[in-house]
């Protein structure tokens, strides 16, 4: 019975920073974007950026906690070795895009706001740590 | 690399939750363990051997 309350309230806590996340890339995108040209579509992609992340990332985190509660060995999960993986893999991926981006923005001559690019980036970086987290849980699970 | 975690854990009649909890961490860590998906670092290694009272060698195999 414990346990059920625990989850319950471990999953209110990830669902509250999943959506506060949410919003906060979605207005940040929108607001980055400028007003009046906002594109609506990179808005909810941007806010389901966030979302995802602060899903997978608040999870993890509380289940580390408890583990540290309960026990001495919290760094040696396997939870743990795949989101050092996940991180792993998003940083060279990382990387390679920024490179190619700069490539690209070189030779075609385009630009962008800066704040713009950063936004991107980073909404990117916790992106793909994400999803490759839920990959790599899925695919060794 | 191999291991005969499973083979331990049920001679002792114990559940992966309980193994789990014994050790001070996550089911799915027992159980990727047992799938030799995960082979843990040493700090975790020794914890399970010293739990079934057994040796390294006993529990880890590293083959060929």
């Amino acid at each position: 019975m414990r346990t059920v309350k625990l989850i319950k309230r471990d999953a209110l806590i990830a669902g509250s920073v999943s959506v506060g996340l949410g919003i906060l890339f979605g207005v940040g995108s929108y607001l980055l974007q400028g007003r009046g040209t906002a594109s609506m579509a990179l808005v909810v992609v941007f806010a389901a950026m966030g979302a995802i992340a602060g899903w997978v990332f608040t999870s993890l985190i509380l289940k580390n906690v408890a583990l540290a509660k309960g026990g001495q060995l919290r760094n040696a999960s396997v939870e743990v070795h795949w989101l050092r993986r996940a991180w792993s893999g998003a940083l060279l991926d990382l990387v390679i895009v920024s490179a190619l981006g700069a490539i690209a923005f070189s030779f075609g001559g385009a630009e962008a706001p800066i704040t713009s690019v950063l936004a991107s980036v980073v909404a990117f970086g916790l992106l793909d740590a994400s999803v490759r987290f839920v990959f790599i849980a899925r695919g060794e699970s | 690399m191999h291991n005969s975690l499973r083979i331990l854990r049920r001679q002792r009649g114990l559940t992966q939750a309980a193994l789990a909890v014994a050790l001070g961490v996550s089911r799915q860590t027992v159980i990727s363990i047992e799938g030799s998906k995960y082979d843990p670092g040493l700090e975790l290694a020794f914890a399970i051997a010293t739990f079934f009272g057994v040796s390294i060698e006993q529990v880890f195999d590293p083959g060929e």
